[in-house]
């Protein structure tokens, strides 16, 4: 009982950093502040779920796979990261500047 | 309503979606990454019908080999579709 | 009047398919038409016909042998068909791939594929080779070396990729798929059975039973290594560029 609880409450936070990334994302005004929800909440929020997928499923050997599961998408999503923001920045995609008229606050 | 009757209602209609999406997108590019999300889709639809072998192939085959193979052929040919 | 008509038409197609959806019976029904004929005998006897645990293998690869040696002869085609409108490299040239991309892949990127390549390919030998006793098999298993090769690909070049799996290697390696089925189904026309009748029968059967599964392996082992090397090959025809320029240092 107590370890559904945990568990659940792993797969929440991970869906919350989900839904926190999907919102940076979609508000987000330019490449380079998208980049940083996206990257960073798709990271933990999985990693959240796995962790509590973990928990519920207690010791097994399924407890190294997704251990694996989880080395290989912080790897591979921090690459990912690097390489799209690396190669905006050396094609010169520009930046995101704010103007003094735009009140409501986001995006020029 | 079931929960697994309204995940697969969920499923179905992100499918029609997607494949809305990539038919009627202008910009191809968009368009080959939104049926990658069409396969992804279709993958985790073939899990819920209990194959997951075919679950399997759709997410290596249809999200993986044939997006980027699409992507050289548009990097070979032209980005935008004609009038 | 054009697009009245084919509103017409698509809503009377719409009434007309929910019509038939409807009247379909339910899913998992156990009453079903599919699931009274030839699938409960499947499901009894696999195990002891075909000797895989996994009854989709066993399925694919010995009751429907001849449909999947079709899908594969169509994949072999597939390949020839690429070739043939964009051209094979030449043997002993080692095609350049002219880097048009204005931003070259960085140290971090290229570290991170040489290490993660491995992985893949471990993954995809054991996807190949539990094949008959976990979803997996042969199809699945040579895309996920296809996508490890796609990459590669992209990431260091058609010249490093080429190097690794040079022409003389990938070449008879295409026809692995076939021709491993053509052997494994020869194998049952020697011993007195029917085409694809797996491991002569009555031979193999005295000998010892898992002979069968090895077979089904050798099958699988080579629709993988087929399907991997159809997919390369395709990938290295699409991004080859026609200029040949020396390889870089």
């Amino acid at each position: 009982m107590a370890k559904d609880i945990v568990a659940g409450i792993f797969c929440c936070v991970g869906t919350l950093f989900f839904i926190i990334g999907t919102t940076g994302l979609l508000r987000m005004p330019d490449l380079f502040t998208r980049l940083h929800p996206s990257t960073k909440c798709d990271t933990l929020g999985a990693c959240s779920v796995i962790v509590g997928m973990a928990v519920h499923n207690g010791w097994s050997w399924d407890l190294l796979k997704l251990a694996f599961i989880v080395c290989f998408l912080l790897l591979s999503s921090a690459t990912c990261g690097h390489a799209i923001g690396r190669s905006a920045l050396r094609r010169n995609i520009p930046y995101w500047k704010k103007k003094e008229a735009n009140e409501d606050g986001h995006g020029a | 309503m079931k929960m697994g009757t309204a995940l697969n209602l969920v499923l179905i209609l992100l499918l029609l979606t997607t494949a809305l999406l990539a038919v009627t997108a202008r910009d191809l590019l968009a368009a080959v990454v939104v049926f990658s999300v069409y396969s992804l889709i279709m993958a985790l639809m073939w899990q819920r019908l209990q194959a997951p072998d075919l679950a399997l192939t759709e997410a290596a085959v249809g999200a993986g080999v044939t997006t980027v193979l699409f992507v050289i052929t548009i990097f070979k040919t032209r980005r935008r579709e004609e009038e | 009047m054009k697009k009245v008509a084919a509103l017409l038409f698509i809503s009377a197609l719409a009434v007309l398919l929910l019509y038939v959806v409807a009247s379909m019976p339910p899913m998992g029904d156990p009453d079903n038409p599919t699931a009274t004929h030839v699938i409960p005998r499947y499901l009894e006897r696999a195990e002891e016909e075909t000797h895989t645990v996994n009854v989709v293998t066993g399925v694919i690869l010995n009751y429907r042998g001849y449909d999947t040696m079709g899908e594969v002869t169509v994949i072999f085609c597939a390949l020839a068909a690429v070739l043939a409108v964009l051209g094979r490299e030449r043997r002993g040239v080692i095609h350049g791939f002219v880097d048009r991309s204005e931003v070259p892949a960085s140290v971090i990127v290229k570290t991170m594929v040489r290490f993660m390549v491995p992985f893949i390919i471990l993954f995809s030998v054991y996807t190949i080779l539990h094949g008959e006793t976990s979803p997996g098999g042969g199809f699945q298993g040579g895309a996920v070396i296809g996508g490890s090769m796609i990459i590669f690909t992209t990431i260091f070049g058609l010249y490093e990729s080429s190097r690794r799996i040079p022409l003389k290697v990938r070449a008879p390696l295409e026809g692995a798929a076939v021709m491993g089925f053509f052997l494994v189904g020869s194998l049952g026309l020697v011993g007195g059975g029917n085409f694809l009748t797996y491991a002569w029968p009555r031979v193999a059967q005295g000998l010892h039973p898992s002979l069968v599964v090895w077979l089904t392996v050798l099958v699988e082992v080579g629709i993988g290594l087929g399907g991997a090397m159809v997919l390369t090959s395709i990938l290295f025809a699409m991004i080859r560029e026609e200029e040949e320029i020396a390889p870089a240092s």
